[in-house]
């Protein structure tokens, strides 16, 4: 088997917080993921303590694996089975703008985990994430913001009216936003 | 012969690392700096170039681990992380340059090996491994604050 690297998940986490001059703020968290490798153990010949091992590396992929497979078609998420998709749970499926980058040999002789990265890769494409933007407002923003969009119902209130010409509208469009 | 089918949203083959970041790093990157979570993953079988399309080669870690002035060449053969560092940083410096603002960027560095969370950044050994969660927080994780690339690199450098 390869070195401790590829036998282990690395995460890198970047967290972003800014405030700008008006007093608003903006903060983000990026993951930067490179997985243990996603041979399967039968392969690599490993038995005893290395076998041991394998079949731990193998528990977060495995588990990401049905992570993702259950996020794309529904059922259970089991997130909590291992420190990989707890760790990453808001990755998976949440609020994260998430991308997979998935690297195949084209080697015959591994067609088998080619087939499996790629079957993988197809399944995370299934996952669809609900990303927003993390912003917060000053108070005087969220005022300006207020007005701005009672403006906006007034006017589109005064549409109705000049459309239907009912009273009831009329009414509508007098009363407060 | 059987033929299988996929889709994806991009396939590159023997294609640059300016490439690899192009289509499977800069977007998210940039959201990131919008406000947007985001996350980049690496998977596949050992030897197929994850850590190369994340890091770069040996030569890039390498170097990288040496420290000091790093030549074009050596740039040109970055992986997504030095690509999304250099260009947070463009970004961040705009930002406090031409806007005024103040931003404050932070890193942490884990590794999960045999289903235990361990901190590459923590000084302390003994609080290294096994750190435990709430939820998917991770408690007492060493978190440092960047400054520059360069600071990054020394981190990763030390993890």
């Amino acid at each position: 088997m390869n070195d401790r690297s590829s036998r282990s998940h690395s995460i890198l986490v970047l967290e972003y917080n800014q405030i700008n001059k008006d007093g608003s703020k903006k903060n983000a968290k990026l993951n930067l993921v490179d997985l243990a490798g996603s041979e399967r153990i039968a392969k690599t010949g490993a038995s005893g303590k290395v076998l041991d091992e394998a079949k731990k590396i193998n528990l977060s992929l495995t588990v990401l694996g049905r992570v993702i497979q259950a996020l794309g078609e529904g059922g259970n998420v089991p997130f909590r089975e291992s420190t990989l998709t707890k760790l990453l749970k808001e990755s998976l499926g949440g609020n994260s703008k998430t991308a997979l980058l998935c690297t195949t040999s084209r080697r015959d002789a591994h067609l088998e985990e080619t087939l499996q990265s790629l079957q993988f890769a197809k399944r995370v494409k299934k996952v669809k994430n609900k990303a927003v933007v993390s912003v917060q407002l000053t108070s005087d923003q969220m005022q300006a913001l207020i007005v701005k969009l009672k403006q906006e119902v007034y006017v589109l209130r005064q549409r109705l009216v000049t459309a239907n010409g009912s009273s009831f509208d009329k009414d509508l469009a007098k009363s407060d936003v | 012969m059987d033929t299988l089918k996929y889709t994806f949203d991009n396939i590159l083959v023997e294609a640059s690392q300016e490439k690899m970041y192009y289509y499977a790093g800069q977007e998210t990157v940039k959201l990131f700096t919008s406000g947007f979570n985001g996350t980049i993953f690496a998977y596949g079988m050992s030897g197929t170039g994850k850590t190369y399309s994340m890091l770069g080669p040996e030569t890039v870690v390498e170097v990288i681990k040496q420290g000091g002035e790093i030549s074009e060449d050596i740039q040109s053969q970055y992986g997504i992380i030095p690509r999304a560092i250099r260009d947070i940083f463009e970004f961040m410096n705009y930002a406090i340059e031409k806007e005024g603002a103040s931003i404050e960027l932070m890193m942490n560095y884990f590794e999960i090996y045999k289903e235990s969370l361990n901190d590459l950044l923590q000084p302390n050994k003994e609080q290294a491994n096994n750190l435990k969660m709430m939820g998917s927080k991770v408690v007492n994780s060493y978190k440092v604050m960047i400054d520059s690339p360069e600071t990054i690199f020394d981190h990763i450098k030390r993890g």
